[in-house]
């Protein structure tokens, strides 16, 4: 009888992971390859001298020449590496304040429709076209921004043809640019938290600061945790803006490389315009570990504040 | 809730208005002077046009070849977030569902591309496709999307499946249904706000993305919206009327259709499908 029972179950197993796999198979093979293997591939790729123009398994190889280069001689690689870094901090962090205090005053209003219209419209815009429009708007003479500083008697300011503003300037496009959606994530979780506990705290006589330090942001937390994560490594990759209103636009400012630039289009121009696949490939891989390294350290950290999902 | 002072019900309306006019001033700028002459652009750039030029948008729509990247641009994107919905929804549903050797390890192996950045897996995407005879086809484009969406989508949809009660499934299996019938008829069903969630997630990123379409396509008749744009910008650079009208056409429509999609995809994520 019992004996039966486990041969079933076994069956049971067995075809429940054959159809597992029938269903798996497919899709997996197609993530293989256009995903998991390409990044592989870069893998290979980053310790091969490459041009494009042999077959790359016939590439040379170098070693840990393209790593030792990148990081110890090459010093645009690593301006480049600390513009991305203060970029993706900057822009998520300062960005989930302002998503959060924005979040709030939304959740406690009526027609919240119109509203958000508003804070989609930015996240609905490709990139390319709000560093075209900001491009315009941070012009040093007639544009908006400058105007807006003169009327209150404000000195205008240089933003993007300023080596030392440029990048802070292509920031607050960034932040203008996303603040929407981490709002949106935001909204969705302050709606999630049950009103009971407001009804609670409000019973006991606690104000509004005392309920958002010690309920909407403690189971906020796991919705910090998404927004944290999601944002830098979205962060790290950033390139339209940067393309779009460094020397790569026109009519915006024109200011050295290494103030501005990003690894992704650093990444970019060595392997698209100076045929460096190897080194390119290398700066990837370097983007990788940092990426993963940085995830990691965020996840641990807001684990350990208390946060048990993922 | 809390009840709010009048005070802080002013401070919560300030707040609001000034992110909007924050928001909104890009774009009323460039709507305005999408009706202007260039000179009037630089003499009264933040004023009303003296007279509505309707001439811009004639010369833009087809300098900017902007139908064709209106075509583009929904096609791919379409075709993507259905590729994304459907591959990444019978991962979820297995790694959810079924019980089977190394569950566990495909599970991370997919989460991976989470931390992996694809941008940064351009080279060898590149070689990939054009070993395929894909380089430069909106076919190529579509595949690229679909897998760098996997691993995002399989891991919300995976989430919501789990918390969705297995006795459903486990009647419908009593009476007979295959794993085909339970997936596609219960399901997806089920689903249906974690899959509104992944489709916006999917169909923003896509959409304005320019990074891939800069690097994958090459002719006119193929390329996106952002990279319509951008060849406009390269040829009228400083022609800030025709810009305007290109970017205003570029980016109004779609603005309008999204406000009209974003009552769909809150209801998705307060039902749950983000935790």
């Amino acid at each position: 009888m019992v004996k039966k029972q486990v041969r079933r179950r076994k069956r049971r197993k067995s075809k429940q992971a054959l159809i597992g796999y029938l269903f798996l198979s497919p899709v997996f093979l197609f993530y293989s390859i256009f995903l998991v293997f390409p990044i592989g591939f870069s893998l290979y790729l980053s310790f091969h001298r490459w041009n494009m123009l042999t077959p790359p398994l016939k590439a040379r190889y170098m070693g840990m020449k393209h790593f030792t280069y990148l990081l110890i001689q090459d010093e645009t690689f690593l301006i480049v590496l600390k513009n991305t870094l203060f970029y993706a901090l900057g822009t998520v962090f300062i960005g989930m304040i302002l998503a959060l205090i924005v979040a709030l005053a939304f959740s406690r209003t009526k027609y919240s429709s119109i509203w958000r219209f508003v804070y989609f419209a930015p996240v609905v815009t490709p990139p390319v076209a709000i560093g075209m429009i900001w491009g315009y708007l941070y012009r040093p003479t007639d544009g908006l921004i400058n105007t807006v500083l003169r009327w209150f008697y404000l000195p205008g300011q240089q933003w993007l043809s300023s080596p030392a503003q440029a990048l802070p300037s292509i920031m607050i496009t960034g932040m203008w640019a996303g603040v929407g959606f981490t709002m949106l994530i935001f909204i969705a979780g302050l709606k999630g938290i049950p009103e009971m506990y407001y009804d609670a705290a409000r019973i006991d006589g606690a104000n509004f600061w005392q309920a958002f330090w010690h309920i909407t942001l403690p189971l906020l937390k796991p919705t910090i945790l998404f927004v944290l994560v999601t944002g830098m490594i979205g962060a790290w990759q950033v390139f339209d803006l940067v393309f779009m209103m460094s020397s790569g636009g026109i009519d915006t400012g024109v200011v050295p490389f290494e103030s501005v630039g990003v690894v992704a289009l650093h990444m970019y121009q060595t392997a698209f315009r100076y045929m460096r696949m190897g080194r390119a490939s290398a700066m990837a891989f370097i983007l990788f570990l940092v990426v993963l390294a940085f995830t990691l350290i965020e996840l641990r950290v807001l684990r350990r504040g208390g946060v048990e999902s993922y | 809730m809390f009840k709010l002072r009048p005070f802080s019900k002013g401070l919560i309306y300030l707040i609001l208005i000034i992110y909007s006019i924050g928001v909104f001033i890009p774009f009323l700028t460039l709507g305005l002077n999408s009706f202007k002459s260039l000179r009037e652009i630089f003499l009264t750039p933040f004023s009303l046009p003296s007279y509505f030029r309707i001439e811009n948008y004639a010369a833009t729509w087809k300098q900017a070849n902007l139908l064709i990247a209106y075509i583009n641009s929904f096609t791919i994107s379409i075709v993507s977030i259905f590729g994304i919905l459907l591959t990444s929804s019978m991962i979820a549903y297995i790694l959810a569902r079924y019980d089977f050797p190394f569950r566990r390890i495909l599970y991370l192996y997919i989460i991976s591309g989470l931390v992996l950045p694809a941008r940064l897996a351009i080279i060898p995407i590149y070689l990939l496709l054009r070993d395929l005879a894909l380089l430069d086809t909106r076919i190529g484009l579509i595949l690229v999307y679909i897998a760098t969406g996997i691993p995002f989508s399989v891991f919300i949809l995976k989430h919501f499946m789990e918390a969705v009660p297995v006795e459903i499934e486990d009647s419908a299996r009593i009476d007979g249904a295959s794993p085909w019938k339970i997936y596609s008829l219960i399901i997806l069903p089920l689903c249906r706000p974690a899959l509104v969630v992944v489709g916006i997630f999917n169909f923003v990123a896509i959409w304005n993305d320019f990074f891939f379409p800069l690097i994958l396509i090459n002719s006119r008749s193929k390329e996106t919206i952002p990279l319509a744009i951008s060849v406009f910008f390269g040829e009228y650079a400083n022609q800030w009327h025709l810009l305007s009208t290109a970017l205003w056409m570029a980016t109004f429509p779609a603005l309008l259709m999204f406000a009209i999609l974003s009552k769909q995809f809150i209801s998705g994520m307060t039902q749950g499908a983000i935790k």
